[in-house]
């Protein structure tokens, strides 16, 4: 009984140390991205330490000092500086385009939050309830999509959007692409519809609702959940995606970017491998990190929920 | 799918069956183990070879049974095509070619108006502007390049003016724009045919609504010989054999007749078609149901079979004898020990008690491979047994809806066509009255019954009532019973502990024997439910046996008044004896309480209704005038019946252009010759070159081509490498941090998981870039190992350094490691959570240790639930673009002379064909999306595989 107990002392602590260490290896990237936020040294003399030596607001605070040309700015705008940065010596700042990238992105996510939670129910809803010809093949496509690598297609949309809409570097291009093919996401809310019982569709119709008005005024209601979890993970993934965004806006627009493309950029321009702006870019991701963590933490539950009861469906 | 039919739970109950009295030694579950595990591996290897060809098999299967149901289909669309043609009228023929003639002809304008707006606008346009645009794009060059045209320039006017040549370049068409609308053209054309079916489809109902009586006077003269035929064959067994057209001269006799009886010439045909049909169905229904029953029988002998294997019983008594020889063994050493304990010789007791324990072990092994033979061949048996209990309720289903063809066309008749026919639910009502003044006196009778017995019946409901009451307290005093009875066993077991303890502190058995009673007590302890448990279910059941109760108790009226008791055995009688629908016996029933009403009235207003129904039918059989659905209807059944058309419209228009469109383009570049310099934004064009790219991708063009080659291979084994490596550490490692995380006696659980969820709370890219940061050169961790004296390097930009290869590619693996076990974390937690508690404790018990439970129970357990989704995150880790760009961009580099870009070590094909397409200088289209259709290609038969073996466990389930 003794050699049990001690044995199981000895595996604890092995538990613990591992777990410890383990903890420490995955929260260090994204500490150091919070300590380089707060770093207080030049920008281009040292690559970061572990731990910087001087520490200041200044980062957050070059964030959205006035930068690049907003879209809805004047025909006469002249935008003398690189797409980065610019470095004033007579005023000793650097401009950045933040504030606009910010206010691009948010716009983004809002429309594409909106439109892909109504097309997403709308493909879950009909698939769950209805059955009509095409309905196994819809189902198929989703899978046989995902296996052809997406980025040819998206060539492809670049070129549609440049010559046929005219749209070229045009947040109005991301727009349309994020929410175009949204539909096919419909996997964890279709398993929710499903779970809501049929008897109650049945019930309402006999009591001569029709079937607009059980998805509006009696399913929807019900699967709050699913709604709430679609909107909010619709809403972040414009803040996140950097390949899309730069293929289709272009390197060249800086007044069209979004904020993923401006912190890619901080983070890789440099001389001799030695990015130069990686604090701001720092300070950057902390500014939208925080929010969005928050999001994510906040509905986890649900994210766990989708990923678990898809798998047991098959 | 049923959850409880899984793996783990039969194994625990086999380990508890196991259990019994004898706790079993450690070291031969260890043995066991480790030979179930060799046994398994090579299973498993041996399966997934097979599983390779069994998919290459699949494939072949799959691609024939394409074709054949492709064949079958056709025929059948073009059948339906030429039966519409042929029943159909001058409007609905004419809707062949000019959309919605019938539509207008049958009241249904604006559907009518707009199919032809549709046609003719759809027509010009595709003229105008599809037919160009498809001939750019069949030919050789696709597009038109732009062309410099020399103008002459003019300043100033008349004799002033002062003009010179300019050269204007006059742009044309690029040549992925021609792609590009020549798909959607062609795609449109699959929109233009829906539309063309529309029509027809709109003129046949059209008309069949039209002419509703006469389709159904038709079928009726047909009924007859169509259901002799169908009951002959299957009385003569003809459906076997019997050729169609050897079929059509046996029933000619029937045609013959149906053709006498029938009198225009569509009539004929209709009666024609009616007996042709009723042959190939009833011969398809026959046969099928022949099939299955075939099938059952040989099943149930096959099971049978089975269970009279002379082999396994053989094996079961040889092993059932060896283990009483082994045993009587045991009993001898045993006794040699007691004798020597009696003489006093403790030492030479001791050592034969030893060895009489090791041969207790061999017995036990001998029992459990006998009990793991028997439930192997129970399963076995049980799977036939199930698949004939699938073919049973099949046939069941079959018997119950196969009929004679002229009924199914009946039924459809009025299903389809019949719903706008007035006339026939107005007799349908007057019928109904008919019939219940027809019965008016039998139920008046009833009533009056009534009137008379209500006090009786009264009576009678006190006593059902008490009877209900008394059952109520009985079944509450047997489950209280029953619980208590649970928890007296459980308390008599566990004053066995201290019987034990008091026997061990008096010396009367050694400690072992004392720890081996307490273990076999808390294993009978154990097989008990717990106590939450039995109130869990205590409180269960009490709450069914109280629902139960007030559900009878309720739905027994006592204090009927007279007249009540009375309209309710009349409705009742209405409803049983007569049939009547409840809503219509309610209704009807009000009648008889109507003074006026007796059975003189009652049969004059049944003569009355009789004369109505026959004026009625006279009056007014051509009064049926089928309408189509109105536009307006049509419109608001969009927010009924055909809701998912409105939801789904705007949804399916985005991925058809967004998302196919530019897919089935990027596979046709693979065939073009698209490169930086005949893109779009150049005055050239590029052109169909067939399999080129597939050939320079695999290194067979000329100069460096070998090199390629090699290179693309290396690639390909890395990709795949890659993909097996980041699927399973993840995965296994994710699952090993669940456990540890969730193991009882961890404290801080919820930190833990939430240091775990924080780098998925923050978005990929920018922890990606934070660790590519942290890790390149001069980077924070290179500083930080330099000041300890360390090294560190992932530089992965240097061209071909060998050394460096394998430890970027080991970093890589490592930070998808950090990037994907929480995922794993996040989803295990949940169903860790869900494993029950005692699989555990019981198979602790079993003497299983850690590494023995987590094989059987814990892995099965997870492997069960997210199996199915492992098959997405590998192909979901070949195409895993972000890790590999955002650490290394694919490097370092093989030192290929000429090649642009140049192949990384670390490139995945995906990586690559975004370095192929945006790379300065190269942006060689073509030959990225060969590549492209390569990975595609090879996701299809890795998951074709993964669906092979998956799909035969998912198929097993089904039977259960």
């Amino acid at each position: 009984m003794k050699s049990q107990k001690a044995r199981r002392i000895l595996s604890n602590t092995i538990i613990y140390i591992i777990l410890g260490i383990s903890a420490v290896i995955w929260v260090l990237p994204i500490l150091w991205i919070v300590l380089q936020a707060f770093s207080g040294e030049p920008y281009s003399t040292s690559q970061g330490r572990l731990i910087p030596q001087s520490f200041s607001f200044e980062n957050f605070a070059l964030l959205f000092n006035t930068g690049a040309k907003p879209s809805w700015a004047g025909a006469n705008y002249n935008s003398a500086h690189d797409a980065v940065h610019l470095w004033d010596p007579t005023n000793n700042i650097v401009m950045t385009g933040f504030s606009v990238w910010l206010i691009n992105t948010l716009i983004i996510a809002v429309i594409v939050c909106v439109i892909n939670t109504v097309f997403v129910l709308a493909v879950a809803y009909s698939l769950s309830r209805f059955r009509f010809k095409g309905r196994p093949m819809f189902m198929k496509l989703n899978l046989i999509l995902g296996m052809f690598p997406g980025f040819l297609g998206m060539i492809i949309n670049y070129n549609l959007m440049k010559y046929v809409f005219n749209l070229q570097g045009s947040i109005w291009a991301l727009v349309i692409l994020y929410s175009a093919g949204s539909g096919m996401g419909f996997f964890i809310s279709k398993g929710f519809f499903d779970t809501v019982s049929k008897s109650i569709d049945e019930a309402a119709m006999i009591d001569g609702a029709n079937r607009a008005q059980i998805f509006w005024n009696i399913v929807l209601p019900l699967a709050k959940p699913t709604v709430v979890y679609t909107l909010l993970t619709s809403f972040m993934a414009p803040w996140g995606d950097y390949i899309t965004s730069s293929y289709i806006i272009g390197l060249q627009n800086s007044e069209n970017w979004t904020v993923a493309i401006g912190l890619y950029k901080w983070a890789t321009d440099g001389i001799n491998y030695k990015p130069s702006y990686y604090t701001r870019y720092a300070a950057g991701s902390v500014i939208i990190a925080l929010p969005l963590s928050a999001l994510f933490l906040a509905t986890q539950r649900y994210y766990v929920g989708g990923v678990t009861g898809g798998a047991v469906k098959g | 799918m049923e959850k409880e039919e899984t793996n783990p739970v039969a194994v625990s109950a086999q380990m508890s069956s196991q259990v019994d009295n004898e706790p079993e030694p450690r070291g031969a579950h260890f043995r066991h183990s480790l030979a179930d595990g060799l046994y398994s591996l090579g299973k498993s290897i041996l399966g997934f070879l097979l599983d390779i060809v069994l998919s290459l098999w699949n494939i072949v299967k799959i691609v024939g049974r394409f074709f054949a149901t492709l064949g079958k289909n056709v025929r059948k669309f073009c059948l339906n095509i030429g039966h519409m043609w042929r029943y159909n009228d001058v409007w609905g023929r004419a809707s062949f070619f000019v959309f919605g003639l019938s539509s207008i002809k049958h009241g249904q304008i604006v559907n009518g108006v707009l199919y032809i707006l549709f046609e003719i606008g759809y027509i010009v346009g595709f003229a105008l502007n599809g037919v160009p645009f498809l001939r750019m794009f069949f030919a050789p060059q696709i597009g038109t390049p732009a062309t410099t045209v020399v103008e002459k320039q003019c300043i100033g006017e008349g004799e002033f003016a002062m003009c010179i040549d300019v050269e204007v370049q006059k742009e044309g068409f690029n040549s992925v724009i021609v792609m590009i609308v020549s798909i959607l053209w062609l795609m449109s054309i699959a929109l233009f045919i829906f539309i063309w079916l529309r029509s027809i489809k709109a003129g046949y109902n059209n008309y069949r609504i039209a002419h509703f009586v006469e389709f159904d006077k038709r079928t009726k003269v047909a009924d007859a010989a169509s259901k002799r035929i169908y009951e002959d064959m299957e009385t003569t067994g003809l459906f076997q054999g019997a050729s169609v057209t050897a079929l059509k001269i046996r029933y000619k006799e029937s045609y013959d007749e149906v053709e006498a009886a029938e009198e225009s010439k569509m009539d004929k045909q209709w009666g024609k078609y009616i007996l042709d049909n009723t042959i190939t169905e009833s011969r398809r229904q026959h046969k099928e149901l022949f099939n299955l029953r075939a099938k059952k029988v040989k099943l149930d002998r096959k099971a049978e079979a089975y269970n009279l294997n002379g082999r396994y019983t053989a094996k079961q008594d040889i092993a059932e004898g060896k283990y009483q020889i082994i045993m009587g063994e045991y009993k001898s050493w045993m006794t040699l020990a007691e004798e020597a304990e009696r003489d006093g010789n403790s030492q030479k007791a001791e050592n034969y008690r030893k060895t009489a324990r090791k041969v207790r072990v061999k017995a036990l092994d001998v029992q459990n491979a006998a009990v793991n033979r028997r439930s192997r061949h129970n399963a076995r048996h049980e799977t036939i047994a199930a698949k004939s209990r699938l073919t049973a309720a099949k046939i069941v289903d079959l018997e119950k809806s196969s009929t004679y063809f002229a009924q199914v066309l009946d039924v459809k008749n009025y299903n389809t066509y019949g719903k706008f026919n007035d006339f026939y639910l107005h007799r349908q009502e007057l019928k109904e009255q008919q019939s219940f003044y027809h019965h008016f006196e039998a139920i008046l009778n009833e009533y009056d019954n009534g009137l008379n017995t209500y006090e009786a019946a009264n009576e009678e409901n006190v006593k059902i009532r008490e009877g209900i009451v008394e059952k109520h307290n009985k079944d509450l005093a047997e489950i209280e019973e029953k619980y208590i009875g649970i928890e007296k066993r459980r308390s008599d077991l566990e004053a066995g502990y201290a019987e034990e303890k008091a026997k061990l502190s008096a010396g009367e058995i050694s400690k072992e024997e004392y720890i081996d009673h307490c273990k076999t007590i808390k294993g009978k302890v154990l097989a008990l439910p717990s106590k939450k448990e039995v109130r869990q279910s205590k409180k269960e059941d009490i709450k069914n046996a109280n629902h139960a109760f007030h559900r009878d108790y309720n739905g027994i009226k006592v204090n009927y008044t007279a007249e009540e008791y009375a309209v309710y055995c009349a409705t009742n009688y209405m409803i049983v004896e007569l049939e009547f629908p409840y809503a219509l016996a309610k209704k009807y029933v009000k009648e008889i309480v109507n003074p006026e009403m007796n059975v003189e009235t009652a049969q004059a207003k049944e003569r009355e209704i009789e004369v109505e129904i026959e004026n009625y039918s006279t009056n007014n059989p051509e009064k049926f005038v089928g309408k189509p659905k109105s536009f307006k209807a049509q419109l608001k059944s969009l927010t009924n019946e055909n809701f998912h058309i409105t939801l789904l419209a705007l949804p399916v228009l985005g991925v058809a252009i967004f998302v196919i469109m530019p897919l089935i383009l990027s596979i046709l570049v693979g065939f073009t010759n698209w490169t930086k310099d005949n893109g779009p934004g150049t005055i050239n064009t590029f052109g169909w070159i067939g399999f080129d790219n597939f050939g320079s991708a695999l290194g067979m063009a000329s100069g460096t081509g070998a090199e390629v080659g090699q290179a693309m291979v290396m690639m390909l084994v890395w990709t795949l490498v890659w993909a097996i490596l980041a699927t399973f550490t993840n995965y296994f490692i994710g699952i090993i941090y669940a456990l540890m995380i969730n193991k009882k006696g961890i404290k801080f659980k919820g930190f833990w998981r939430f240091v775990f969820v924080l780098s998925i709370a923050v978005p990929q890219f920018i922890s990606l870039i934070a660790i590519g940061l942290m890790l390149s050169r001069y980077g924070a961790l290179e500083l930080a190992l330099n000041e300890v004296g360390g090294t560190l390097h992932f530089n992965p930009d240097v061209v071909a350094n060998e050394g460096e290869v394998i430890p970027t590619k080991a970093i890589i693996v490592l930070v998808n490691i950090w990037v994907g076990v929480p995922y794993t974390i996040l989803q295990t937690s949940g169903i860790l959570l869900n494993i029950p508690e005692d699989l555990y404790e019981s198979s602790m018990i079993d003497g299983a240790g850690p590494g023995t439970q987590f094989f059987k129970i814990t892995l099965p357990y997870i492997l069960f639930v997210t199996g199915p989704s492992l098959i997405q995150t590998f192909i979901g880790n070949i195409n895993n673009f972000g890790i590999i760009y955002f650490l290394t961009g694919g490097g370092p580099y093989y030192d290929i002379a000429g090649l642009n870009p140049k192949i990384g070590y670390t490139d995945l094909f995906i990586t690559y064909i975004y370095r192929l397409v945006t790379s300065v200088g190269s942006q060689k289209y073509g030959i990225a999306s060969a590549i492209g259709i390569v990975v595609f290609i090879l996701c299809a038969f890795i998951s074709m595989i993964m669906y092979n073996r998956s799909s035969s466990i998912s198929q097993e389930d089904q039977f259960a």
